[in-house]
């Protein structure tokens, strides 16, 4: 197993921008949505640029203001969770990557990376579900009577 | 990303030649009696061919504030929607293309989608959507259009219309919009946050209203960041008429038990359903604080449950509206507006707010 794995972004499924020091990413096929800032979304922006974890890691103590021996196993911590609610998938090593662009100035005070969750959305993409085909082969709702649950 | 294998392109082509098949058999069967209605929606101009009466009923009234149909304008169209009821017309959908396994949360047929076709079923609401952006033609089938739901009433074409507001730089989001001439608020949040209300409640007090669900926003590099109204419908829950009386008379007939009340704001509102207005601010509402005002926020937390919402509901949507929604507020300011403990006085805060962001507006560009 690779003790360094590089990581992607889990697209299409996924999608995700960049709103300033903001991540907000939306798992398309849960509906869950999260949003990320301060050192959780530096690491966010340099997996999205296919960098090894423990270059992360290194990118990550070198522009915080803490003691670097915590943050490796803090982005380990984070990027488990990513890889958990399928928001990153395991990515061949690419052939060249950069080295991680660090921004300059004063170092930042750091917090661990932490992933907010929100889904409230899922209720309205659990849909009923389909028992039967009509005759045309299209499927059919258990309930026709009740109507799609939709947000207002 | 690979390109389809030419067998795929195939059988998409296939699929929208038997829905167009259809379609046109539909047409055949009511001859003269199909009804032709132009609209233009955020700029563009949309022609509609509805094969079956009770069509009419479920997808007129909701676009009537962009009806163009006796305008030279209507001449040209962008897209053209042929819909037909089964029930009405005897031609059914054509056999499925498709198993049930293989249709998305969002209705969207993923095999039978690319560059060029977008395809869709709504299980509970048993339509079917075809578009093809070469052709700029979409097409409709549905079941029985008496049996729609209220929401669907409030959003027809909403899947054709949203791929192709997609394919000329424009995005429906989940969100209402009120303004003024000096422009608009978005208000985006979770479900039961206020939006619907909140944009009703400014319409009666005489602000434009561009929609209270689904509307859409586009940033053009000259114009700047812009909300359109696409749909001058409304729904709210039978409770909110305790402080919104006035909204009893206006009333549609509901055709099920869970439907949300619902409203047709061109039969009585149309001085205030305006095209488009400039979006001056993104606004989440919150009635938590019992304070009235407005209160500058971080982007997150005003975008991402509009950008969620928006992805979840709407079928095909992605990173495309995460990035509209990005430039948008590049461009301008996100608030919370905490709405009070007296609803009447929201209207006037609005107007108030808009009318000081437009000058800010105005001052930057000077």
């Amino acid at each position: 197993m690779n003790r360094h794995p590089h990581y992607r972004i889990n697209e299409p499924n996924v999608v995700a921008e960049n709103f300033g020091d903001e991540i907000v990413a939306v798992n398309l096929d849960t509906g869950v949505y999260y949003s990320m800032n301060g050192s959780a979304a530096a690491i966010w922006k340099l997996l999205a640029e296919g960098h090894a974890v423990d270059r992360i890691a290194t990118a990550v103590a070198a522009t915080h203001d803490i003691a670097a021996t915590t943050i490796p196993a803090d982005v380990v911590t984070f990027v488990t969770r990513l890889a958990d609610e399928k928001l990153i998938v395991e990515a061949e090593s690419p052939s060249v990557v950069p080295s991680p662009s660090l921004p300059g100035g004063e170092r930042r005070p750091y917090a661990p990376p932490s992933l907010d969750v929100h889904s409230d959305m899922q209720d309205i993409l659990l849909l009923d579900p389909v028992h039967d085909v009509d005759e045309a082969g299209w499927p059919l709702a258990i309930d026709l009577e009740q109507p799609p649950r939709v947000a207002g | 990303m690979n390109g389809p294998r030419a067998t795929d392109v195939a059988a998409r082509v296939e699929a929208f030649a038997r829905t167009h098949a259809a379609a046109e058999q539909a047409r055949a069967a009511v001859g003269e009696a199909a009804m032709v209605r132009t609209f233009e929606l955020a700029g563009l101009v949309v022609r509609v061919v509805l094969c079956g009466q009770p069509l009419v009923a479920v997808t007129i009234p909701a676009l009537a504030h962009a009806d163009v149909s006796g305008n030279a304008s209507a001449a040209a169209a962008d897209l053209t929607i042929v819909a037909w009821d089964a029930r009405a017309t005897g031609v059914g959908l054509p056999p499925a293309f498709c198993t049930a396994a293989e249709i998305g949360l969002r209705g969207e047929i993923a095999t039978l989608s690319d560059d060029r076709f977008q395809a869709a079923y709504f299980t509970q609401a048993r339509t079917l959507s075809h578009y093809d952006d070469r052709r700029r033609l979409a097409l409709l089938g549905v079941v029985d259009a008496t049996r729609l739901a209220a929401f669907e009433r409030a959003n027809p074409f909403r899947a054709i219309i949203g791929w192709f507001l997609r394919r000329h730089g424009r995005v429906l989001v989940h969100a209402a919009a009120v303004g003024t001439p000096a422009g608009a608020i978005v208000l985006g949040g979770r479900s039961g946050v206020g939006k619907s209300t909140t944009a009703l409640r400014c319409m009666l007090a005489g602000l434009d209203y561009l929609g209270d669900d689904v509307c859409c926003v586009s940033c053009d590099p000259a114009a700047g960041p812009l909300v359109h109204g696409v749909y001058s419908s409304a729904k709210t829950h039978r409770h909110d008429w305790a402080t919104l009386p006035k909204l009893a008379a206006f009333a549609e007939p509901r055709h099920h038990a869970a439907d949300k009340e619902h409203y047709f704001l061109a039969k009585h509102f149309a001085d205030r359903l305006p095209r488009s207005r400039p979006i001056r601010a993104v606004v989440i509402p919150d009635h938590s604080t019992g304070r009235l005002g407005f209160e500058p926020v971080a982007t997150t937390e005003a975008i991402s449950p509009i950008a969620a919402s928006t992805t979840a509901l709407l079928t095909s949507a992605g990173g495309e509206i995460l990035a509209h929604l990005g430039a948008i507020v590049r461009r301008v300011p996100c608030y919370r507006f905490h709405l009070g403990s007296d609803p009447t006085l929201i209207p006037g805060k609005v107007r108030e707010f808009l009318a000081a962001r437009a000058a800010d507006d105005s001052r930057r560009a000077a």
